[in-house]
C-alpha cells in the first residue's frame, strides 16, 4: 500500500496543495498479534490512500476523490472534499516489513504484527532426572 | 423551499480545517492547535464524562452523520459520509415527502481484543430526515453506497423542472 513510485507520489502532492487537512477519527487496538490501526475516511478509495513508514514513524494519510458539486447548486454543505492525516510512532518491537493496510468502504485498517521477539512464548523446560 | 431541504444537526465542533502549507509556519501552527483540541476533546471522552456524552462526539460523526444536498434543475442530490457501512447497514426511505436515512454502525468483533490505545470512532445507530420540497418524483430515487459514502439522487418531476425560468432582462 506505500507509493510505489516517484511519479506517482509528485502527482498526489501536487492536488493536496489546496486541500483542508482533517483528523480522522481512529481507533488503535492491541491483538494478541500485534497493534491493529483503524480509521474512518469516508470518500477515500485505495487510489487515494497513502500508507507510509519513515524510521518510526507510520503516516496515513487520504484524500477523497473530488466529490463537489459539479454543477449543481449547493444547498446545504456538511463536507467537502478532505486530506485525512494521522501520523504515528511505533514501537520498538513491531515487525516493520509485515505490515499490511487495506480500505473497505471508506474505513482503513493497517494491521502490525510484533516482532517474532516481542510475542510471547513459552519456554520448554527440559526434564532431567 | 429550499429552507426545507436544509437537514437538522446538532451543533458540533469543527474539526481540522487548517489548510497544509509546511513551508509557511503559521497554518501549521494552526494545524498543530486544533490536533491538540481535539486531542484534548478525545482524552476527554474517557474520562468520567464520556459515557453521558456519548463516544466521537468531539470528533463530529458522533451520532448523525455528515450530509450535504446539492440541486440541479433535473434533481436534488443528498450525500452523506458513512464510513464503514455496506449497503444492509443502511435504510433510505421516504414517505410523505420525508426522506429518511437510518442504519447502524456494529463494530466487528472478529478477534480478541486486549488493550486499546485510542477509541475515538462512534458506532450505534443513526437516523436523520430531510423533508423534501414538492415535484419529486418517488418512484424514481436512487441511492448508491460508495467508499463510504451514501449518494441519493432525487429526480424532480418533468413540471417541477419547468419551474426555474430566467426571465430574462430588457435594455434600457
Amino acid at each position: 500500500m506505500t507509493t510505489t513510485s516517484n511519479e506517482v507520489t509528485a502527482r498526489k502532492v501536487e492536488t493536496t496543495r489546496d486541500l483542508p487537512v482533517r483528523t480522522p477519527a481512529t481507533d488503535i487496538y492491541e491483538t494478541e498479534h500485534g497493534i491493529v490501526v483503524v480509521a474512518d475516511m469516508p470518500g477515500v478509495s485505495d487510489k487515494g490512500l497513502e500508507v507510509t513508514l519513515e524510521n518510526h514513524v507510520l503516516t496515513l494519510v487520504g484524500r477523497t476523490e473530488w466529490r463537489g458539486p459539479e454543477g449543481r447548486e449547493a444547498l446545504h454543505r456538511e463536507f467537502g472534499p478532505v486530506e485525512y492525516r494521522r501520523t504515528f510512532t511505533l514501537a520498538e518491537d513491531l515487525d516493520r516489513e509485515k505490515i499490511t493496510a487495506r480500505i473497505k468502504a471508506g474505513q482503513v485498517q493497517v494491521t502490525l504484527p510484533k516482532a517474532a521477539k516481542a510475542q510471547p512464548r513459552r519456554i520448554t523446560v527440559e526434564h532431567t532426572t | 423551499m429550499k429552507r426545507n431541504l436544509i437537514p437538522w444537526r446538532r451543533p458540533r465542533t469543527e474539526s481540522a480545517v487548517a489548510r497544509r502549507e509546511e513551508s509557511t509556519p503559521l497554518p501549521e501552527l494552526h494545524r498543530r492547535m486544533n490536533d491538540l483540541f481535539e486531542d484534548f476533546f478525545a482524552d476527554f471522552e474517557r474520562t468520567a464524562l464520556g459515557p453521558v456524552l456519548g463516544r466521537g462526539w468531539a470528533h463530529g460523526l458522533a451520532d448523525l452523520p455528515r450530509m450535504n444536498v446539492e440541486e440541479t434543475d433535473r434533481e436534488i442530490v443528498v450525500t452523506a459520509d458513512l464510513p464503514g457501512l455496506e449497503e444492509k447497514d443502511v435504510q433510505v426511505t421516504v414517505d410523505d415527502d420525508v426522506l429518511t436515512v437510518r442504519g447502524e454502525r456494529k463494530e466487528e468483533r472478529e478477534e480478541k481484543r486486549k488493550d486499546y490505545h485510542l477509541m475515538e470512532r462512534s458506532f450505534g445507530s443513526f437516523h436523520r430526515t430531510l423533508p423534501l420540497p414538492a415535484g419529486v418524483d418517488k418512484e424514481k430515487i436512487k441511492a448508491a453506497l460508495k467508499k463510504g459514502v451514501l449518494t441519493v439522487t432525487l429526480p424532480k418531476r418533468p413540471e417541477a423542472r419547468a419551474d426555474r425560468k430566467a426571465i430574462p432582462i430588457e435594455a434600457g
